[in-house]
């Protein structure tokens, strides 16, 4: 599975894309839920306002996706030069 | 002032970013569909004589402080020139025509601002472009500068060729248009494009428009396409400070407006991240929002391979992958 890196938890990711060696979807909520407690209420709401000018996602090394099917080979340019 | 921001807090402004911008995109392309007759994929390269060397322009305050552009200029710089939509205004002011300029933000009324906004005048009020440094031009006398920038692009327009983003809002389509400019098309990366629901696979359906990794802003994109599809090499970026210099009053960011509201007045430092360069032996300050711009250029950098020169001389952007290095040097090496 290529390496999945930008809106890390953007509604319909699937868990499989989590990085080799993080935790699992759950272990991570929990670490999320305990970190939230601890950011106050206002940064939380504060960063929930904060959007930048677009969303942003790599997969593996693939900088351009012409509607190819996904697979672990998919062709990018990323690895061309 | 924190020192880092963590994971958690980049995904609220990740998601924040999506939320504001993933659905009205995909309603600008819709409108936008007419004009897409040519892709990236497309744009004409650059002449030979331009060699192998580019360089892409965010609108940082570094432009200004470092004098960038007349670097630039001075060292007669023969290589392909890429500019974010914000600093293409700042380079035709002082008499440099990029060859490229990439616009990606779907925000409805402020991009247009870029290019010369022929409905200045019936727009509500704000403040949003005298109170930031990226173009101090445009910090006083708005009307005045928007007439000059109008007369500018549209003198110089037919010679720029811009890399339009389909969910760019369709004013600032017909105000290229207007100018003259070619378009080249790409849908933004929005999210992961094999999960069924896919935003970026529904933009890809309804568009069939190439599509390309953004970094998270016009600048971040204007390096990623030098490399992807103009497969230059070296790429420099200037203007691409991600931060604040040493001094600049809180109430001079970009987002010091939304962090207002939010913060109390006491703690509103409390939202800033403080990054000492050691390049410059210089602290300087981030918001959440150019922080997590600055994980995405280093997740790109890291993950792509490419090596990223960083001309830009000020701000927070350095790290794996990213060769700090004096604009002159750059250039005389070319």
């Amino acid at each position: 599975m290529a390496k999945l890196i930008g809106n890390y938890t953007v509604s319909g990711q699937p868990t499989e894309n989590a990085k080799p060696g993080q935790p699992d979807a759950t272990e991570r909520e929990k670490a999320e839920g305990a970190h939230q407690a601890t950011v106050s209420e206002f940064e939380r709401r504060a960063l929930g306002r904060l959007g930048g000018s677009i969303a942003f996602v790599m997969k593996g090394k693939n900088v351009l996706w012409r509607g190819e099917k996904a697979t672990d080979s998919s062709k990018g340019t990323g690895d061309e030069k | 002032m924190k020192s880092s921001l963590d994971r958690s807090c980049l995904d609220l402004v990740a998601q924040a970013t999506f939320q504001k911008t993933a659905e009205i995109g995909f309603q600008h392309a819709k409108q936008n569909l007419p004009y897409m007759k040519q892709t990236v994929l497309d744009v004409p390269r650059t002449s030979p004589e331009k060699g192998t060397s580019a360089i892409s322009m965010a609108a940082g305050p570094s432009l200004h402080r470092r004098q960038t552009i007349q670097t630039i200029k001075n060292l007669n710089y023969r290589g392909t020139l890429i500019v974010a939509d914000g600093a293409m205004g700042h380079c035709l002011r002082n008499g440099l025509i990029p060859d490229y300029v990439v616009c990606v933000d779907p925000h409805p009324t402020w991009i247009i601002r870029w290019f010369g906004d022929p409905d200045l005048a019936t727009r509500a009020d704000d403040d949003y472009f005298r109170r930031q440094d990226l173009d101090p031009a445009l910090n006083t006398k708005e009307r005045e500068r928007n007439d000059e920038l109008i007369r500018l692009v549209n003198e110089h327009g037919p010679k720029i060729k811009v890399i339009m983003a389909t969910c760019v809002a369709p004013n600032v389509v017909a105000r290229c248009r207007d100018a003259g400019m070619s378009l080249y098309w790409w849908n933004p990366i929005c999210d992961d494009y094999d999960v069924p629901d896919s935003h970026t696979r529904r933009l890809y359906d309804l568009t069939g428009m190439p599509c390309m990794v953004t970094g998270g802003n016009g600048g971040a994109s204007a390096w990623i396409f030098a490399n992807a599809v103009l497969q230059k090499s070296p790429v420099a970026f200037v203007g691409m400070d991600l931060g604040y210099a040493p001094g600049t009053p809180l109430s001079k960011t970009q987002y010091y407006h939304e962090l207002i509201k939010v913060y109390p007045e006491e703690r509103l430092s409390e939202a800033y991240i403080e990054i000492h360069n050691p390049y410059l032996n210089e602290t300087w300050y981030t918001d959440p929002t150019y922080y997590w711009y600055r994980q995405c250029f280093l997740d790109v950098v890291k993950q792509s391979g490419w090596t990223a020169y960083n001309c830009t001389e000020g701000g927070t952007l350095f790290g794996e992958g990213i060769e700090w290095m004096a604009l002159d040097h750059f250039i005389k090496e070319q």
